[in-house]
């Protein structure tokens, strides 16, 4: 605050002044009329005085007060539910920095408010097609004309299309999961390595029959940080690795660790191009538009708010193969 | 499986009808990886089968009695393969 602080000490200087002169001057008026008087030089020196303490007062509202009502009217205009509010100080004080944060701060809220809006309305579009599904094959079920081999091909459409809305709801329940757990259990330890090991080895199965050679070099490595929110980030990344790399690739998965980091790398000859780097991680997003197995497009938008969530970063480098590594800070038990 | 006889009730190991002779362990461990032949088990799991999950342990003796297994299988049909960074699988040669 030392520059307001400063103001404020001009201010009073300004008005100490100000004393000193009036006085002065008036006594200097009364001389000349003789009229001054032990008790009226005391009742002058209580005016200026008096007076002086009223222009600081004025100035303390010309240069600070004013400001500070204007803060709290922009204060409360964003209280009654409009983030617009952008406040214009002079100045090169404390209170303009205020300000300029205070901007910041309303803009940054708009743009979250954009994108959860967004978020909303392409979350019910996700969900319009399966319903359609649903009704439109229930509607088909109901005729009497159909045959046996109709009907179940109907049934099972049904049953996946219902399958997909259930893990559609369950990535959503995951990702307002991670808002609103605040406070993460961090004093539980656990080996972080056969923890992504069981991964890939329950998706066996998934890759044995693509014919992918999967390959893990996994450090061995126990650590206390949240096992829900890890298990989350490697079953997404190693699931989208098996389903999108094409058959009789590789996928590589490493551990290991850095200083006080725990890096885990995801990569894949999977191609994915450039361009859409930075898309890749939108809700709902997906490089291949005509693919028959269609994920919740929610996987990556998940890891990503795990990962910032537990301080981390994750970082994705497209070429020739798709590359993915997520570090986090742990606290590592050694052995 | 081929030419290999588990009999689980007298924990009995034979291969091309003779009886091979093999510690508790080694027979539960066998029997773990041809439950799913073909599946990879990791040593932790291995571990938690044949063990016990409040063995101490080591993953090295899940090493060590893979290798017995290995040389008492060498004119099994069955073979126990290593993955490695994940574990070992049984299956048919």
């Amino acid at each position: 605050m030392k520059k307001v602080i400063l103001k404020i000490f001009l201010m009073m200087g300004s008005s100490m002044l100000f004393v000193t002169v009036f006085s002065r001057v008036a006594l200097l008026i009364l001389g000349k009329y003789n009229k001054a008087t032990p008790s009226l030089s005391y009742h002058i020196s209580l005016l200026s005085g008096f007076l002086g303490l009223c222009l600081f007062a004025l100035l303390l509202y010309r240069f600070l007060g004013k400001k500070l009502k204007k803060i709290s009217d922009a204060v409360k205009t964003v209280s009654e539910g409009d983030l617009n509010v952008r406040l214009n100080l002079s100045g090169h004080d404390e209170l303009t920095e205020l300000s300029e944060n205070f901007n910041r701060m309303t803009q940054g809220l708009s743009a979250n408010e954009r994108l959860s809006r967004e978020f909303v309305r392409n979350v019910s579009h996700e969900f319009k097609p399966p319903v359609a599904n649903i009704l439109g094959y229930a509607d088909l079920l109901e005729s009497e004309q159909i045959s046996e081999k109709e009907r179940q091909n109907y049934t099972k459409i049904i049953r996946d299309q219902a399958k997909r809305l259930s893990d559609l709801s369950v990535k959503l329940l995951q990702i307002s999961r991670v808002d609103s757990d605040l406070i993460l259990n961090l004093t539980e330890h656990f080996q972080v390595d056969e923890q992504i090991r069981k991964i890939i080895l329950s998706m066996q199965p998934v890759w044995e029959k693509k014919n992918l050679s999967v390959n893990a070099e996994l450090e061995k490595l126990t650590v206390s940080t949240s096992e829900q929110f890890c298990y989350l980030i490697w079953q997404n990344l190693i699931s989208n690795a098996v389903k999108y790399t094409p058959d009789n690739g590789r996928i590589d998965i490493r551990l290991y660790r850095d200083k006080n980091l725990l890096i885990f790398e995801a990569e894949n000859t999977a191609r994915i191009p450039p361009e859409n780097e930075k898309l890749i991680f939108q809700p709902f997003y997906s490089t291949d538009e005509s693919k028959t197995e269609k994920g919740t497009g929610l996987g990556l938008p998940l890891v990503q708010k795990i990962t910032e969530k537990l301080s981390g970063n994750i970082f994705l480098s497209c070429g020739e193969t798709t590359l993915f590594r997520v570090s986090i800070p742990v606290l590592f038990q050694e052995c | 499986m081929g030419n290999t006889v588990l009999d689980y009730l007298e924990k009995n190991l034979t291969v091309n009808g003779q009886t091979i002779e093999t510690t508790k362990k080694e027979f539960l461990l066998l029997y773990t990886l041809l439950s799913s032949p073909g599946k990879i088990y990791s040593r932790t799991q291995l571990l938690d089968e044949v063990w016990g999950t409040d063995s101490e342990s080591l993953e090295r003796t899940v090493d060590v009695h893979i290798n017995k297994l290995r040389e008492k299988l060498t004119s099994s049909d069955i073979r126990i393969v290593a993955v490695r960074g994940l574990g070992y699988k049984a299956e048919k040669v």
